[in-house]
């Protein structure tokens, strides 16, 4: 009986730690879900997942392949538009239709002040569209980069004629004393102009006032006419 | 009769503390369930051995802890050789759980 009561509480015990192990592995199974225990379907599952993946992933490097390809089609067009302002820009400047700054030579020339004891021809006294467009040539010739007239920008196709009192100059009119400026080294420019027998020094010789100024910085404006064309058409 | 009643009472009482013990790291789980399995077959085995009037305390608690560590010390040396040892075990003690179970139930059937 004794031995028998001392079987029954070993056994109880035993049962009561068994119990205990039983528990501890339930919970610890439960906690770590069934997702972390490798069994034959999440294994298939994950190889399926990785599967996918792979795929997904092959799908997507190529992707990134056609995507590179286009950036650098992007960036090669990007080069292409910058270029193309460039080129706009440096045309614009050549053309005449941008502002402009820089150092340069400034000519005021004015009408001979007039004598009339002299009994001469009053015409004689005063300044002509052709000595304004000789001095502009002889300036063009010194090496100036751009040329305003009274603020008129010269271009190409500006006239330069005149209108009874006044010059016609990008089709405003412009008085006396006529301002040329020339951008340019004025050094240069300065240079070119007195050269002898130029245009400069007859003016002055025939007693007009004339006068020219070295300046470090000489504002432009831009030719505000447009150009329009109607019968050329580029090639 | 009470003896049953006993030990439903303690797997009861294990359970619920067990409930209440913080779990346990993930790489245990495997030894613990082999160490589970060797100590139901000890209880199994002891149950049986005190139908039969043949039970040996001794015997009972040495064979339950010897067996338990023995069989999570299988597995984890399975683990070291990468052979799955612990397949061995639960082999085993599932026979003898099935033998010791099929030897209580004939056991009730004479006495009943």
């Amino acid at each position: 009986m004794v031995q028998s009561r001392g079987a029954q509480i070993s056994i109880a015990v035993v049962c009561m730690i068994l119990g205990i192990m039983l528990a501890v592995q339930y919970n610890t199974t439960v906690f770590h879900k069934a997702s972390m225990i490798p069994t034959t379907q999440s294994i298939e599952n994950i190889a399926a997942m990785l599967d996918s993946s792979t795929k997904e992933n092959e799908a997507l490097n190529e992707k990134v392949a056609s995507l590179t390809l286009q950036l650098d089609n992007v960036r090669q067009v990007d080069q292409a538009l910058a270029d193309l302002q460039k080129e706009l820009v440096n045309t614009q400047k050549i053309a005449g239709l941008s502002e402009l700054e820089g150092p340069g030579l400034v000519i005021t020339v004015n009408d001979r002040p007039n004598n009339l004891q002299n009994n001469n021809n009053p015409n004689e006294d005063l300044i002509h569209e052709a000595d304004l467009l000789m001095l502009i040539n002889e300036l063009k010739a010194s090496g100036a980069e751009a040329i305003t007239l009274n603020n008129e920008r010269i271009t190409a196709m500006t006239e330069v004629r005149c209108a009874g009192p006044v010059i016609i100059v990008n089709q405003n009119r412009i008085g006396t004393p006529f301002v040329i400026s020339a951008m340019g080294n004025p050094d240069l420019l300065e240079s070119g102009m007195n050269l002898g027998g130029g245009i400069f020094r007859q003016l002055k010789f025939q007693g007009f006032e004339i006068s020219m100024e070295k300046s470090e910085l000489i504002q432009m404006p831009a030719n505000n006419q447009q150009p329009k064309f109607v019968f050329g058409k580029s090639k | 009769m009470w003896m049953w009643l006993s030990i439903f009472f303690c797997l009861l009482i294990g359970l619920f503390v067990g409930l209440q013990v913080p779990v346990m790291s993930f790489v245990l789980t495997k030894y613990m369930s082999v160490a589970v399995l060797a100590a139901l077959d000890s209880v199994i085995g002891g149950i049986r051995a005190y139908m039969e009037d043949t039970f040996d305390l001794t015997v009972f608690i040495t064979g339950f802890l010897m067996n338990a560590l023995l069989a999570a010390g299988l597995a984890y040396l399975g683990d070291l050789l990468r052979i799955e040892l612990y397949l061995a075990a639960v082999v085993v003690f599932g026979t003898r759980i099935f033998q010791n179970l099929g030897t209580i139930r004939r056991f009730l059937l004479k006495k009943y």
